[in-house]
């Protein structure tokens, strides 16, 4: 029948119909400055420390957990990358503890949420309250310049944030992770895991399938995650700020919700997060081109979000009906 | 789907529960308890708190401060950051020379729960309360209601916008956010005349991460004027949400904006934050030094490398230690012999000529 056939390709590929679409809409009311070189670069150096989280979180959603500890794991593992950097130790070793303390938060949001089975929303909400505190305890919310210690490190420097053949690094590291965990969600066994897990968790673990474990892999591959986009973005800022990362929990929900993935978990895929992982950052610069006040892009924003989720929600019931 | 009934704790849920408890409570240990010489600091995420452990000893051992016994209250309306950092230390190094015990709250920018610090600590009967006056109703009755029962109040930072006619607090202390924009609208009007720049046609943008704030509305009304002082058209000035203080959201909102009106050549930002990210994107967007005529405020790593490229030709210093630091002493000899002073912190403009400074006392948190 092509009704649902259709239902089910477009709920597939709202992420990339929404993404050329806005860029058709912000190109020509822009009059193609937003296509302008400098811009096009600045997006490709932005977007990807953002969305390196959201196709992490969008795995997480799949396997129907949400995590709200992202806007602390990241300023926390960037504040633990200075301290480290600033005592003089080894990059390589800087680096591999940086990204340790991401997947060891991962692994107590996961364990938290698995073992006492309460809902992660609630547990990721106190372990972003808990590094909060003690980050603005220990750091007492200074500021840390680092541009001084960077300039000795100019492979670390290059490594994160330069360019190859003109490209943001920032950006191939993007499609890399994109590509790795895309092959493992649509490709592997782990991803049948992570959708059989969201989809229908007793029916999973009557099939064998161990949830809590998929389920605990998923949060560590986010705390993972924001390790790494809190290395890019504290070697490209130069600077540790405790707003890294402010808003990202939520806007990395949003974006995954945008490119499709569903609030109860099971349905949801990686080309998806990628092109929704680029629409609100994309939406957040485009407005700015548009003859129109930019105040109030903001509630601009809120539109395109609680639009496309509802839209989502549903042309999922409309498939679930069928 | 039902849920599955809980079993009751078992041995390995109890066993890995410890152990994490153990590990956080380590973690909590190492990070909080005091070292020798430094002030004991604990903090919660709904508002911050910072508690003097207690006086320091002095070199004259057994010598009575002149604060001791006494509680001095601090209750901002900041989120946590740099600036508010600064604020404290002063707060609470003053707090430490007279020997009083220091309190510090931050309320997130949520009214009703600055109110309920400030309730809190009348009925605890303290020495002295300072609060940021962010709005110009919300505040008369708690304070009134904290005079009546005998606790001094002072505004610090932020003031409601009739001064001591619209609300009874008995002084202020910080910077009139108005002055400051007007003093930094007319130096950058300056800067950029002298370079040629026609103010008649020429388009302004304000960056600002809180258009809704009070320090913006201020700061930019100040800006207006200075610049209108010079000769700008003042409808040829607009305002520029940067929609959060998340720094890559500024930079993308900042190098969007420039590169989609590149005849723009005189630019502001209102806050910290805005400041510190436009050098980063007026260089993504393919501006020169020359390019740009960029006044802000608040000084951040960011701000200090953008004032030495040349990009912001100067930022305007709070010096929101004094706010915090002056507080106290005011508090103290208030409750001690009845003085009452308003105290200006100054609009200190920091450009190439005096940046040099802020990089060595920045780290320490006075500047």
């Amino acid at each position: 029948m092509p009704k649902p056939f259709f239902l089910k390709f477009y709920i597939e590929y709202i992420g990339i119909f929404l993404f050329i679409g806005f860029l058709v809409f912000f190109t020509l009311a822009s009059r193609y400055a937003f296509l302008s070189p400098a811009n096009i670069r600045t997006l490709l150096k932005l977007i990807p420390e953002f969305g390196i989280v959201a196709v992490a979180v969008g795995l997480l959603m799949i396997s129907g957990e949400i995590d709200l500890s992202v806007s602390s794991t990241i300023p926390s593992c960037a504040y633990v990358f200075s301290l480290l950097f600033m005592a003089g130790m080894n990059v390589f070793l800087i680096v591999s503890v940086v990204l340790g303390l991401g997947l060891f938060i991962g692994l107590i949001n996961g364990v938290i949420t698995v073992r006492a089975r309460i809902p992660s929303f609630m547990t990721t909400l106190g372990t972003m309250m808990l590094l909060r505190g003690i980050l603005y305890a220990h750091s007492g919310m200074l500021t840390i310049a680092m541009r001084r210690y960077l300039v000795d490190e100019p492979l670390l420097v290059q490594f994160f944030t330069g360019e190859v053949a003109g490209v943001p690094v920032q950006f191939l590291w993007f499609i890399l992770i994109a590509l790795i965990f895309g092959i493992v969600l649509h490709f592997h066994k782990l991803g049948w895991w992570i959708y059989a897990t969201g989809g229908n968790k007793e029916a999973a673990r009557a099939m064998g399938i161990k949830t809590d474990l998929v389920k605990t892999i998923c949060f560590m591959l986010v705390g993972l995650l924001c390790a790494l986009s809190a290395i890019m973005q504290i070697v490209r800022v130069e600077a540790f700020h405790v707003v890294l990362g402010n808003l990202y929990d939520l806007q990395a929900i949003a974006a995954c919700v945008i490119g499709g993935a569903s609030l109860f978990g099971g349905i949801g895929g990686m080309p998806g997060f990628v092109w929704g992982s680029a629409i609100i950052p994309m939406v957040q610069n485009g407005i700015v081109f548009l003859p129109v006040p930019v105040a109030g892009t903001t509630a601009f924003v809120g539109i395109v979000i609680v639009f496309f989720a509802l839209l989502n929600t549903f042309i999922e019931r409309r498939i679930a009906r069928r | 789907m039902t849920q599955e009934k809980p079993k009751g704790i078992s041995t390995t849920v109890a066993v890995v529960g410890i152990i994490v408890g153990i590990i956080i409570g380590a973690v909590a240990g190492y990070l909080l308890v005091p070292q020798a010489g430094v002030a004991t600091v604990t903090a919660t995420v709904a508002g911050p708190t910072v508690t003097k452990a207690g006086p320091t000893v002095t070199a004259t051992v057994g010598a009575k401060k002149p604060g001791e016994g006494m509680t001095f209250v601090f209750v901002g309306h900041w989120t946590a950051g740099p600036f508010s950092a600064v604020v404290q230390k002063g707060f609470l190094d003053a707090c430490d020379e007279l020997g009083a015990k220091g309190e510090f709250f931050m309320a997130e920018a949520d009214v009703a729960r600055q109110v309920r610090y400030i309730d809190e600590a009348v009925i605890r009967k303290v020495d002295g309360i300072v609060t940021t006056i962010i709005s110009d109703t919300a505040f008369d009755e708690p304070i009134q209601k904290a005079l009546a029962a005998g606790v001094n109040v002072i505004s610090a930072n932020a003031d409601d916008s009739q001064g001591a006619a619209g609300n009874p607090r008995k002084s202020f202390i910080g910077q009139s956010f108005y002055t400051a924009g007007l003093s930094l609208g007319q130096y950058v009007a300056k800067k950029a005349i002298e370079k040629g720049l026609d103010l008649k046609t020429q388009r302004v943008a304000i960056f600002t991460s809180f258009p809704s704030s009070p320090w913006h509305a201020e700061r930019g009304r100040g800006i207006r004027d200075g610049l209108v002082q010079a000769g700008a058209d003042p409808k040829n000035i607009a305002d520029v949400d940067c929609i959060s203080e998340e720094l890559a959201t500024v930079e993308r909102v900042q190098t969007g904006y420039l590169t989609a009106n590149r005849d723009i050549k005189l630019f502001f930002a209102t806050d910290g934050i805005t400041t510190d990210r436009f050098t980063i994107s007026a260089k993504a967007a393919g501006a020169k030094p020359e390019d740009v005529f960029f006044g802000g405020f608040d000084l951040t790593p960011g701000t200090v490398d953008g004032i030495m490229d040349g990009y912001v030709l100067a930022s305007i210093d709070q010096q929101q230690y004094l706010q915090g630091y002056f507080a106290v002493y005011l508090l103290y000899l208030m409750k001690k012999y009845e003085f009452v002073s308003d105290i200006d912190t100054g609009k200190a403009l920091i450009d190439k000529s005096n940046v040099a400074i802020y990089q060595e006392l920045s780290p320490q948190k006075i500047r």
